[in-house]
């Protein structure tokens, strides 16, 4: 995983390098199937590798389109998150009835002793 | 057909039964929303219930509130207590809400009955509810074109006369577009003006409820009684709610209206001018902008003049990168807040040998194709190395636009621009994502900036199909950007109704 991340910062250098140069912008594609591939990775997508092109296709599509803002100076204007100011916003530390926890775990896809139940998370049965 | 108001002064005067009232548009339902498919479920034995309830409140003398018997319909990632909420996605098929979203209440409070849920594009991502996993909503207008979206459910459901009244939510124009393209009124209000608890969450800093009617007094009503302060939602703006009825009387005489430049370059101003219109300083338009829509938005801006507004032109620069800023931030917001579907608490689970392999083999299956592609395009922009290119340098963006608004509302009250680049199309012909997501490109800036806006037919553009302008006001300005868009909708020429039997004109040619 490492590895990959080394060749995908070296990718990046290389694009911010020639902002304004439209050929070599064409030469290095916006994302390649391996950066798909690990993306999918951690967002925990299982995909086939005729998807991992697909996606690649589809991804690098609106990553082109996304290179407009590299001709963009701003570095004098802040980033925004938000569009509200609305700052250390608190309630009334009051009692109130939570949503019953029945009704939610009749909804889970498995559940028992009053608790969500998943598969084994490190791999072997306790 | 009738407005939400006339319904409930019927049912409140006892003039009209809200049982009777259910029946009539339950019927339609029965009769054509096996062509139109804006529900995804209707609630039709639920609602007989609320209906009686209704009337029994009136037989007591009591009043059931300003929606008394109106039927409503909400779009399907609004939360509805024990009725199936599935974003129009295999993830959540069969899900049941364990709470009622905070809209829901408040319209069922103010005496609405819910009819249905509608369809949507899968966990409101996309403009025409062809990504719905349950199959597109067409057009009332033109069954082979699409109804807009990702609210296109709702936003058909009112144009063909399913309901006087639907809720439904704007990321990015999800409730504009639709309107537009189905020829109704659809509002997306002040980024924290209507509570967003029991909204399934798609891009937080973005994501707005608001109502679709017939009519800007209809939509009015409804976003009179979702707006307000709700501590279950910290991004809620504790303001007051105005009369927003009062506003649709005042008329715009003296109101200063500024066309956005960028948003109307294909018009005969520019044209006339040989080019930029003066005082445009950008030069930038945004592409792809049907020349007659921009007509109807130019004869709207004249018929504001007409009724007394001061109109001029008015350069927006920082829109010409709102698409490329929401499709870097939207998605990134949406990998996280999608991260909840793993196959443990709601929803669909693949079983894997382990926890991880149950997450990747349940999101493979429960996702579609372009919710797929949205939250690897946010996981990418957000990852390590590329943050400060694609996430940082959009929030950037994000704050010119803001900027760049202020300017403009230095000098203007309301802006006018489309509300959509073309009217309907038909289904398949923008399935390539850069030409989906361009639908978007007069709506997003009102996201990006947190400020009102709302789309009103205006005329009509390509094959007779609805045109809609879109009216924006700085934050918190909604009275004046409904007196401006009441005064739009007296000045519209008639729009006639679609061609579905039983279905009336949905503005103008009322009156």
């Amino acid at each position: 995983m490492s590895g990959a991340n080394k060749s995908e910062k070296r990718q990046v250098r290389q694009q911010e390098g020639s902002p304004t140069h439209a050929a070599s912008r064409e030469e290095v594609t916006a994302i390649s199937t391996d950066q798909v591939a690990h993306v999918a990775r951690l967002a925990r997508i299982e995909l086939t590798p005729d998807e991992i092109e697909h996606y690649t296709g589809h991804l690098g599509r609106v990553l082109e389109h996304a290179r407009e803002l590299e001709d963009l100076d701003l570095a004098d204007v802040p980033p925004l998150a938000h569009p509200y100011p609305l700052r250390n916003v608190f309630r009334d530390d009051v009692p109130s009835t939570p949503v019953d926890r029945d009704d939610v775990l009749e909804q889970a896809p498995a559940a028992s002793s009053g608790q969500f139940e998943v598969p084994p998370v490190l791999g072997e049965e306790v | 057909m009738s407005t939400a108001l006339a319904i409930a002064a019927d049912i409140r005067s006892g003039a009209r039964r809200a049982a009777d009232v259910l029946d009539d548009f339950l019927g339609r339902i029965e009769t054509h929303d096996g062509d139109v498919h804006a529900f995804n479920t209707v609630t039709a034995e639920q609602a007989r219930a609320a209906a009686a309830a209704i009337d029994a409140l009136v037989d007591e003398g009591r009043d059931p509130g300003p929606l008394a018997g109106v039927p409503v319909a909400f779009k399907d990632n609004l939360c509805t207590r024990g009725v199936a909420t599935t974003c129009s996605s295999r993830m959540l098929e069969g899900w049941q809400p364990p709470y009622d979203a905070t809209v829901v209440q408040a319209m069922t409070a103010a005496g609405a009955v819910m009819i249905g849920k509608t369809n949507l594009d899968e966990f409101a991502m996309g403009s025409s509810t062809e990504h719905s996993a349950f199959g597109p909503t067409r057009n009332p207008y033109d069954l082979g074109r699409v109804p807009g979206g990702s609210s296109g459910g709702s936003a058909a459901a009112v144009a063909a006369g399913f309901a006087p009244l639907a809720l439904g939510s704007d990321t990015g124009g999800s409730i504009r577009q639709p309107a537009s393209l189905c020829g109704i009124v659809g509002i997306k209000p002040t980024y924290g003006r209507v509570s967003r608890y029991g909204l399934v969450a798609f891009a937080s800093s973005f994501d707005q409820i608001g109502p679709f009617a017939t009519d800007v007094a209809d939509a009015a009503l409804a976003l009179g009684v979702i707006s307000g302060h709700d501590p279950a939602d910290s991004t809620s703006i504790p303001a007051a709610v105005p009369d927003f009825a009062a506003a649709l009387g005042r008329g715009v005489d003296g109101l200063r209206v500024g066309v956005v430049s960028e948003m109307t370059g294909s018009g005969r101003n520019r044209a006339a001018n040989g080019g930029s219109p003066p005082g445009d300083a950008a030069g930038d338009v945004l592409d792809g902008i049907d020349a007659d829509v921009t007509e109807r938005v130019l004869e709207a801006a004249d018929a504001l003049a007409d009724a007394g507004a001061t109109v001029g032109r008015v350069s927006v620069p920082a829109v010409t990168y709102g698409l490329t800023a929401y499709y870097l931030i939207a998605p990134a917001e949406a990998s996280s807040n999608l991260a909840r579907y793993d196959g443990t608490r709601y929803g669909l689970r693949v079983d894997g040998a382990d926890v991880e392999e149950m997450n990747r083999l349940t999101r493979r299956a429960g996702f579609g194709d372009e919710v797929k592609a949205r939250i690897m395009l946010g996981t990418f922009a957000l990852s390590a190395g590329y943050y400060d290119a694609y996430y940082g340098k959009a929030q950037r963006v994000r704050m010119l636009t803001r900027r760049d608004f202020d300017a403009a509302y230095a000098d203007f009250d309301v802006l006018l621009s489309p509300t959509s680049p073309c009217v309907a199309f038909r289904f398949g012909e923008r399935a390539d994502p850069m030409t989906m997501y361009r639908c978007d490109t007069c709506t997003i800036p009102s996201n990006l900036s947190g400020d009102p806006a709302m789309s009103v037919p205006f005329g009509t553009g390509a094959d007779d199909l609805p045109v809609g302008v879109q009216v924006m006001a700085p934050a918190l300005g909604e009275e004046t950007m409904l007196t401006v868009a009441a005064a739009l909708e007296r000045a519209a020429p008639p729009l006639p109704g679609p061609p579905l039997a039983g279905v009336a004109g949905s503005t103008g040619a009322r009156t």
